[in-house]
């Protein structure tokens, strides 16, 4: 298998970052919560999103690229709430024929490390479809703990979902 | 829903003397400045549980204020209630509806009452409005709340409304110096 290097996200990924993102939304089954409506973020609204999103520190956009395609991306965003600043909230996708490589594990680690040593930030938590077992195991493994359970959560291709609430917490 | 939705005499009525009346009602966007007021009293009283800051109540404006109602009268999946004492706000709860297809049949509760006005059944009247709206909203599937861990009265009260508890997040606020795990509930209609 070829090789990838892990970086966080720049303005300029924008149309790259689309295409990306456009066929994983198309996929069929895909565990994440897509609508119908796809991804539909135009070149200049990504760039806008990924300028305002690295615009806070507590904030980590990662991509995994592997001869110049994107393979993979993280996203790690702060909750907006003025009691929880200190928490960030964890989104990853693998592109599908990068699954089951360790590119998801890799990636995660990252965002495990940049969370630990950065003062501000005192969890990551992260949902995940509850049938979705390769995705818990994997976060089980990497130290996140089970919080909870939001029955029918999503909505995605016409039945209700529940999502599965995980954290991982740093002291300081 | 512009109609009064609950009015009564409140309390027990002590000899002649008169109790006041509350009125629970949805917001519009006049109430703006009336509900800033509310909002900045709630902070004043220092409730440990309040899930907002003084400083937030503070910077927020009655533009902030308005365009928060706004959002609630448009969305239909949305709903602000406000309850009212000779004209002066003393309680409110919000439904705050999701956008996107995958979740906007989901809605989140933030309910308050002024402490002068608590046990007198007024949340639990707002939660009723609330959780009847929903029910008869054909988007709505799930309304959820978070509550802190040691808010017994609220769990008490969610509890009987129906909300099941599905979890802890731990440490998942930062108050007065300290991390406080959040409670989250939900009722899931079928």
């Amino acid at each position: 298998m070829s090789k990838y290097i892990i970086r966080e996200i720049v303005v300029s990924d924008a149309p790259r970052l689309i295409t990306y993102m456009q066929e994983l939304a198309r996929e069929p089954n895909i565990p994440l919560p897509f609508g119908p409506e796809g991804f539909t973020l135009t070149v200049e609204e990504e760039e806008a999103f990924i300028e305002d999103f690295n615009a806070n520190d507590r904030n980590l956009f990662l991509l995994a690229e592997a001869d110049d395609e994107v393979i993979s991306v993280l996203s790690c965003r702060n909750t907006a709430g003025t009691l929880t600043e200190h928490e960030t909230v964890l989104g990853i996708s693998v592109h599908r024929v990068w699954r089951n490589q360790g590119v998801g594990r890799a990636m995660m680690t990252r965002a495990i490390d940049w969370g630990r040593n950065h003062r501000g930030i005192r969890r990551i938590q992260l949902e995940v479809f509850a049938h979705n077992a390769n995705a818990i195991h994997l976060y089980e493994t990497l130290g996140f703990e089970h919080e909870g359970r939001r029955r029918k959560a999503y909505f995605k291709d016409g039945e209700y979902i529940d999502t599965l609430m995980m954290a991982i917490l740093f002291d300081d | 829903m512009n109609m009064v939705l609950w009015s009564i005499q409140i309390g027990y009525a002590k000899r002649d003397r008169l109790v006041p009346k509350i009125l629970i009602r949805q917001a519009k966007e006049a109430d703006a400045h009336a509900m800033l007021t509310y909002l900045r009293q709630l902070a004043d009283e220092q409730n440990p549980y309040l899930l907002i800051t003084a400083d937030h109540a503070y910077d927020m404006t009655i533009d902030d204020e308005r365009k928060f109602i706004r959002k609630h009268r448009k969305a239909s999946n949305s709903l602000l209630l406000i309850a009212w004492v000779d004209g002066e706000v003393v309680g409110a709860i919000n439904a705050t509806g999701e956008k996107r297809v995958s979740t906007q049949h989901t809605v989140t509760l933030g309910v308050s009452v002024l402490a002068d006005w608590r046990d007198k059944g007024i949340g639990t009247r707002l939660m009723q409005h609330c959780l009847s709206w929903a029910k008869s909203n054909t988007k709505v599937k799930r309304v959820q709340l978070d509550v802190f861990v040691g808010n017994e009265r609220a769990i008490h009260i969610y509890e009987k409304l129906g909300f099941c508890r599905e979890g802890v997040r731990q440490a998942y606020y930062y108050k007065n110096g300290q991390f406080i795990d959040a409670i989250i509930m939900a009722i899931v209609f079928d």
